[in-house]
């Protein structure tokens, strides 16, 4: 099987996926705008460099969780044990770098490793198993949950008695919150990164292309022969790499992580919300990254925003959620509308062209 | 007669296996744990904590039939909680009173998701996910004005959390019983309930048979509203408070509650009863091995273990059988 016949499959996804690149610099500049008036007005703080690096590193992780997220719907799943994944990546790091002094490049490898294997219990649970993603990562949201906890309350699995990480050594602290150009720490870089390198992967590579079709159209998936449940597992694992390397860049910027980290934000939920809002739909197949991560840094920016103009920092949700419900909303209605009009069009040429003979090959245009 | 019992226990397999692990957990705990049942009284007091959940789960299951899932319903019951106590706290209105209007306006944020879900026709999973997060934040701000936590109500309200009926019953527990009876029937016995299956099963062959779709799923998500609305009054009245998000540790319970409880995740078929029955299973399971001195966290871990080692038996059971009844079929 050719990966140009893939490419043909996918294509109803890449054509709809034109008017999402607008979305994409939508939210961005009103996140920017929203940022610059916030900063003018308020608080001059944020304008500096220093602010603003310290703004994109909060959305770094948001942005990591969301592009995993993303990722699973875009292959007709769902993810909701992201947030104790993550906490396992920040727990896991801090207590190898506070105990076991390792370098920070093992303590990352060490990270996405952990997030492989949780990926691959949620990917077991959903295409061997075959429990529907909901409810296999709402168990293992709890499940791993407790096993956080337990994690973290051990003296014999950690090497220390505290329960939780109060601060990691200077040279982790001093990685992660020291620019290495203006502007681009380097949370902020790895989120970049991860951003890109995921799109690339999604839109260039025979693998990419298979989420779509397996989302999209899981029927043509299956009479291409694409292996569905090596896809779906790979998604899975993605996703778990992705929210614990979040873990590992929160832990090493805020020097901070307990059982609630990830979970308490419910950024289980978020991530979904960031990703639906940034065009990715829920039934997958059709959506990009950069969507997700423009609309995860404008929720960033939102939170940053309330935290600032001193409203309660609930308020992020409440935005968020309309967001969601505007953006879902516009999408549903601006699809229909095109479909609507592509179907008077055939009808107008149908009109004018004469009847085919019968026996004729009917064009399905 | 006897073989019409049988048929009937085999119709209800899910619901009798439900009852045969809820029997198996309480013989296990009492005999393992010394004081687990001192008296019929503690029996029962276990329960309490368990019914916000139970009623949550039977609204959530009321959409999951429908073939919708309701995930606001946390914070639906958060704003339940608060509207109560802000009416009662700043504006001194009477407890009751207030009661009824949180009640309303739980069911005027449910008919919202309706509208959302059928006018606007936003996937349900979508829509509820969009009103869970501004649900809670209209929650923390109506409290937010009030500037201080809401506490002190009357005896007669804390009667409603802690209230024991003919000396051992909870009234919470008398509460979610009648309604998780009326909610069964209602889903099994009336034309309702008929329809609420069907747009479930099969939307398409709901609309043709001229089943008014919309306000099924207005009317669907009005309820679900109303019940977490009665869980939020619940939960504040019996934690004596109304504090920020006091709902929102119900929703993944209860999904676990309605799920294991055998409704199906899309839509069409599942028992109310089961979600009940569900529900005390796995409230006794968490109650016991409190007692037993277990960290809750790792009763968490138990309980998705549970959730999943089910989940999979019951699919994986279906697709055995139908992989058998396929070779049969090309033996012959």
């Amino acid at each position: 099987m050719s990966s140009r016949r893939i490419a043909s499959i996918a294509a109803p996804s890449a054509e709809a996926r034109s008017p999402a690149f607008l979305r994409e610099i939508f939210l961005l500049i009103i996140a920017v705008l929203a940022y610059l008036i916030a900063g003018l007005a308020v608080q001059r703080a944020l304008l500096t460099s220093q602010g603003i690096e310290a703004s994109l590193q909060e959305a770094a992780v948001l942005v990591l969780v969301t592009v995993g997220q993303s990722i699973v719907i875009l292959g007709r799943g769902l993810d909701l044990s992201v947030a104790p994944i993550m906490g396992f990546g920040a727990a896991v790091t801090g207590t190898v770098a506070n105990v076991h002094h390792l370098p920070i490049i093992l303590s990352a490898l060490l990270a996405i490793g952990l997030g492989i294997v949780f990926g691959a219990v949620n990917g077991v649970l959903v295409v061997v198993a075959r429990i529907p993603p909901i409810i296999a990562t709402l168990s293992t949201l709890s499940a791993y949950g407790g096993l956080l906890f337990i994690y973290l309350l051990s003296p014999a699995l950690r090497g220390t008695g505290d329960n939780q990480i109060n601060s990691v050594p200077d040279n982790y602290y001093g990685f992660a919150n020291h620019a290495l150009v203006p502007l681009l720490r380097p949370p902020i870089l790895i989120a970049l990164v991860a951003v890109i390198l995921v799109h690339l992967v999604l839109v260039l590579t025979k693998f990419g292309r298979s989420v779509y079709v397996v989302g999209g159209n899981p029927e043509a998936a299956r009479t291409e022969g694409l292996r569905i449940g090596w896809i779906r597992f790979a998604t899975y694992i993605a996703a778990g790499v992705l929210a614990s390397l979040a873990g590992f860049v929160w832990v090493t910027y805020t020097g901070f992580a307990d059982a609630n980290t990830g979970t308490g934000t419910s950024i289980e939920l978020l991530s979904v919300a960031a990703a639906l809002v940034g065009g990715v739909t829920i039934a997958g197949g059709r959506g990009t990254v950069l969507g997700a991560a423009a609309a995860s840094v404008f929720i960033t920016v939102v939170g940053t925003l309330v935290v600032v103009a001193n409203v309660e920092p609930i308020w992020q949700a409440g935005v968020a959620g309309i967001l969601l419900l505007l953006a879902v909303w516009a999408d549903t209605e601006l699809r229909e509308r095109r479909i609507r009009r592509r179907l008077a069009l055939q009808q107008e040429a149908a009109e004018h062209v004469a009847p085919p003979a019968t026996g004729g090959v009917r064009s399905d245009a | 007669m006897r073989s019409r019992i049988l048929i009937e226990v085999w119709r209800h397999g899910w619901e009798v296996a439900l009852a045969a692990i809820l029997l198996a957990e309480l013989v296990i705990f009492s005999v393992v744990v010394p004081d687990f049942f001192t008296s019929v009284s503690d029996t029962i007091r276990t329960t309490e904590q368990v019914v916000p959940i139970g009623l949550v789960a039977i609204g959530l299951s009321i959409t999951l039939l429908s073939g919708g899932i309701d995930l606001s319903i946390g914070s639906v019951a958060s704003a339940s909680a608060a509207v109560m106590g802000i009416l009662w706290a700043s504006a001194g209105l009477n407890i009751w009173l207030a009661v009824v209007i949180a009640l309303i306006a739980s069911a005027g944020l449910g008919a919202a998701n309706g509208v959302v879900v059928s006018y606007m026709r936003i996937t349900p999973f979508v829509a509820t996910l969009g009103t869970l997060f501004l649900y809670d934040s209209v929650a923390t701000a109506i409290l937010d004005s009030r500037g201080k936590p809401v506490y002190g109500f009357p005896q007669s309200f804390g009667f409603l959390g802690t209230g024991k009926v003919i000396g051992f019953l909870p009234l919470q527990l008398l509460v979610a019983a009648v309604i998780c009876v009326a909610a069964a029937v209602l889903s099994t016995h009336t034309i309702f309930g008929r329809q609420l299956r069907m747009i479930g099963y099969s939307p398409a062959a709901a609309r043709f048979s001229g089943v008014e779709i919309r306000r099924m799923q207005i009317s669907v998500y009005t309820l679900s509203g109303l019940l977490s609305g009665v869980a939020g009054v619940v939960l504040a009245a019996y934690f004596g408070t109304t504090r920020a998000g006091i709902g929102a540790p119900v929703l993944l319970p209860a999904v676990t509650a309605a799920v294991l409880g055998g409704v199906s995740i899309s839509g069409g078929s599942g028992s109310i009863v089961g979600v009940g029955l569900a529900t005390l299973v796995v409230g006794y399971l968490q109650q016991g091995l409190l007692v037993n001195g277990i960290e809750p966290l790792t009763i968490q871990l138990v309980v998705a273990g549970l959730l999943v080692a089910l989940m999979g038996f019951r699919i994986n059971k279906d697709r055995v059988r139908l992989r058998g009844g396929l070779k049969l079929l090309r033996s012959k």
